[in-house]
């Protein structure tokens, strides 16, 4: 069950990280929530594209190093000049996950029929 | 399963997984940082409706604590009496200790006096009225301010504020004023309508509110204004709290040097 992996990998992650007396200062907790939404769209913007077997590496980790940069950068703009440009990038990013979601699904139930017609 | 992911092209899975692992890595810092956040600073939740709910329980603990405050002065005071009853050299002290009580306004204290009530008028504003005089169909911490100073000109010597769900004495610290809407006395939250006791000379506390030209002929000017905003009442026996609110000077001290004296 090689799709378990990723999942697995993040949990394992999530619990190393809990457990250790982390202290992020708290200016800095809405930049943080927004780094992880970034991070969740380019996994499974990933997953997508490797399912239509167009993954490339490195568009991946540029995609996902520089997406993450730019939306804490702009939110941290937003914020010095007091307009909420955090809730774009909030809104463009989650509207992606969103959509590639929606897009794997599909891309799953086609493949399933697909299965049924072969058997 | 396995059908989905042909293993030869299966090697982008492993990048994903080690993304996977940072992405829970951040998941978790988020998570604890909110957490954190939470917990330094007592506020439950971010979402508002959790704080209305917040606010409602913090209004239940205040009203709790103001309950214990009455509470504790009551037996403060009976411990009080202990003493003075059980030693003659206490006893004076604790006479000149009660007279300076009485007069701070720290014991509840009767008598005859009036009451006036202070209410908004309740009628509908014409649409033709003067904006600058729209105020007068309500009460204002004005209203209150002045009616209080009325009174202890002319004698008064306990007053409180009551309305439906407080009676707030009034003392040499206390301030009247309005936040946004909302009566503060002895910064607690009141609404109309009021009540103002005052236990002092009856007939001449009615006589100065009632004179000519005094308090309620100048009250509002208006005409046609429900004459109901504001009555006083002679009432032969008054009821008035103590000051229940903390007593804690953080600034004055007494003089050692005694003063100008």
């Amino acid at each position: 069950m090689v799709v378990l992996v990723p999942l697995i990998a993040m949990i394992v992650g999530f619990i190393a990280v809990y457990h250790t007396k982390l202290a992020v200062p708290m200016g800095f907790a809405s930049y943080l929530s927004l780094a992880t939404l970034s991070g969740l769209d380019a996994v499974i913007g990933g997953i997508r594209a490797g399912l239509e077997n167009k993954f490339k590496a490195d568009i991946f980790l540029s995609g996902f190093l520089v997406n993450t940069l730019l939306a804490v950068a702009l939110a941290y703009l937003g914020d010095l000049i007091d307009v909420q440009l955090y809730l774009a990038a909030v809104v463009a990013i989650g509207g992606r996950v969103f959509l590639n979601l929606s897009l794997i699904r599909r891309y799953w139930l086609t493949q399933a029929s697909l299965a049924k017609k072969d058997a | 399963m396995n059908m989905l992911f042909d293993y030869k092209r299966n090697s982008w899975i492993w990048l994903i997984t080690l993304f996977c692992l940072l992405l829970g890595m951040l998941l978790a810092a988020a998570l604890k940082t909110q957490e954190n956040i939470r917990t330094n600073t007592n506020i439950p939740t971010s979402h508002f409706s959790g704080l209305a709910q917040a606010l409602l329980d913090e209004k239940e603990t205040t009203k709790a604590l103001r309950a214990r405050v009455t509470n504790l002065l009551e037996q403060n005071r009976k411990y009080e009496t202990a003493i003075s009853t059980g030693d003659s050299n206490f006893g004076v002290l604790s006479k000149e200790l009660s007279k300076a009580k009485f007069l701070a306004g720290l014991t509840s204290v009767e008598g005859e006096g009036v009451e006036v009530t202070l209410k908004d008028s309740g009628q509908k504003v014409p649409n033709d009225m003067d904006p600058q005089l729209m105020g007068q169909y309500i009460i204002h911490d004005q209203d209150l301010r002045n009616v209080v100073n009325e009174l202890l000109a002319n004698g008064a010597e306990a007053i409180s504020i009551k309305d439906q769900s407080n009676n707030q004495r009034v003392v040499g610290i206390t301030s009247i004023r309005c936040v946004s809407g909302v009566i503060l006395v002895n910064r607690v939250a009141m609404g109309p309508p009021f009540t103002i006791c005052a236990i002092g000379p009856k007939d001449l506390l009615e006589g100065a509110l009632k004179m000519d030209n005094g308090l309620i002929q100048i009250f509002r000017v208006i005409p046609n204004l429900n004459k109901k905003m504001i009555q006083v009442r002679k009432v032969d026996n008054i009821a008035i709290p103590a000051y229940s609110e903390s007593v804690s000077l953080r600034y004055a001290r007494e003089a050692r040097t005694g003063g100008n004296r």
